[in-house]
């Protein structure tokens, strides 16, 4: 059942606050004059993520955290700052890696510490699951960055498609809140897409896709942890961004930049459509009456 | 009649009667997962009420017909046993949208003070955790009765039926309020294997 609250805090809430984010660090109208700033990406994408969140879930539960999803409120403020820094001061790449395992290693650590609490995961198995998760969110922001070089439009394209869809399984399947804060994010990304074709100039390299992919990896990690989301759908999505790789194969580097992006795109959604059938089938047999379960 | 067969009549009554008896003072009980049940009602859009239950039932209490402050119980009801008949809601519950069952797998209710409230009624203070937070309830619990189940190596058993309404959003489970109603009412029906 989705209500006018999820409408507005979900939708209309983080459209509005990334269009004004966007607009400020951009000022697309300028197209040929200043330089947009590099901080608009990670800024819009972590806020919009992080309002959606905190206001639909109510923030009486975030101070202190009621449970262990309110934890993602705190890891997504975490990569908003971290995007932030790098976008500000531009890290080295080898720096920014370390940075972005850290951050995901102890972001993890908070959002399923109860496992450790349950004595679900001894001190091994903890520490290797961590290390997993970190050192996905560092092959998610590698394989987003290289694709943002050079103001292409691949990379706001492939993080929209492989956020939105996460969104939409982890909505489905399991938890509604946390898919529509990463809706929220996504919608960002879409404004993030339409100002840049308006800028000419800017660029979502440097930043957002440390944002959107600490975010992205610890919403797939808590919905599979947290939720049982099935692990079919964990992994479908968790190697998608292998697909922006192909850029750098030669037959592919040579191509014009739009067609190579069109490659990479369609690689990158060929999974993604495959995961988000499957999840609209699984809730479909899984309603007893039509698609809303609560009817 | 001889003595030795005065007795022995005399041993044969008091055994036929024990075996009618009820229970012992102070007998503690664990309870049989086969014949308990939890069961939860809750509104849904203000026009009807939908009835769940969790499957998995376990716990002791501590059964004393002689003085009501010796009752006990300790109850726990696994979470991610709920069934309300329907495989999405179900999911959905199970979810940290609501129960988050992976987090906090049990709910739980230790007895902290019993009264009489009448002929094997009591009202029942004690902690209830679900979601990780514990809150003091107090259920109408009624004995229900006993039965020696010895001859069909069932053993010795008791039963209470407990009945408590709480406010899922004092436990921290606030989304769809309004849709899915607040107030909660929850029956659990327990018996015991006396130890």
């Amino acid at each position: 059942m989705l209500t006018s609250s999820d409408l507005i805090f979900g939708v209309i809430l983080p459209f509005a606050l990334a269009t004004v984010i966007l607009a400020i660090a951009w000022r697309p109208w300028k197209r040929s004059r200043g330089t947009p700033g590099l901080w608009g990406g990670p800024v819009a994408c972590g806020v919009a993520f992080a309002a959606a969140f905190a206001l639909l879930q109510g923030p009486r539960h975030l101070f202190p955290p009621n449970s262990a999803i309110m934890w993602l409120f705190f890891v997504a403020i975490g990569f908003t700052l971290l995007g932030l820094i790098d976008a500000l001061v531009l890290l080295p790449r080898t720096l920014g890696a370390i940075l972005v395992f850290a951050a995901a290693a102890g972001g993890a650590g908070l959002l399923l510490k109860f496992n450790f609490i349950n004595q679900n995961w001894d001190a091994l198995h903890g520490v290797l699951w961590l290390g997993a998760i970190a050192a996905m969110t560092a092959f998610w922001w590698a394989s987003f960055e290289q694709s943002a070089v050079g103001g292409s439009m691949t990379a706001p394209l492939a993080m929209a498609a492989t956020g939105g869809i996460s969104a939409l399984i982890i909505a489905v399947l399991v938890e509604q809140t946390t898919g529509q804060a990463l809706g929220a994010m996504t919608i960002a990304l879409g404004v993030a897409v339409v100002l840049m074709a308006w800028s000419g100039k800017a660029t979502v390299a440097r930043g957002t896709g440390i944002v959107v992919a600490g975010i992205g990896v610890s919403a797939l990690a808590a919905a599979y942890f947290i939720s049982s989301l099935p692990l079919q759908y964990v992994l479908l999505l968790a190697f998608t961004p292998a697909a922006l790789w192909v850029g750098r194969v030669p037959a592919i580097s040579r191509l014009r930049p739009w067609l190579r992006s069109v490659v990479q795109i369609a690689l990158l959604l060929i999974p993604l459509v495959v995961a988000a059938v499957l999840a609209v089938l699984q809730a479909r047999r899984d309603a007893t009456m039509g698609s809303d379960p609560y009817v | 009649m001889k003595f030795h067969t005065r007795f022995a009549l005399f041993c044969t009554l008091a055994a036929g009667l024990m075996a009618a008896a009820p229970a012992r003072a102070a007998d503690t009980y664990k309870i049989d997962p086969v014949h308990a049940t939890a069961i939860f009602r809750i509104s849904h859009l203000g026009s009807s009420f939908v009835y769940g239950r969790f499957d998995d039932v376990g716990g002791t209490f501590t059964a004393d017909d002689q003085s009501p402050a010796n009752v006990k119980f300790d109850v726990s009801i696994k979470a991610d046993s709920v069934d309300t008949n329907s495989a999405a809601r179900d999911k959905h519950l199970k979810s940290a949208d609501f129960f988050s069952v992976n987090e906090f797998p049990t709910l739980t209710f230790k007895s902290t003070d019993v009264k009489s409230s009448g002929d094997k009624k009591y009202d029942v203070t004690g902690d209830l955790t679900i979601h990780g937070v514990t809150k003091s309830v107090v259920a109408k619990v009624e004995f229900v009765g006993t039965a020696d189940g010895s001859a069909m190596k069932m053993g010795f058993r008791a039963g209470y039926e407990a009945h408590l309404t709480i406010k899922r959003t004092d436990f921290g489970m606030d989304k769809m309020v309004g849709g899915v109603g607040d107030e909660v009412q929850l029956t659990v029906s327990m018996e015991g294997v006396r130890q």
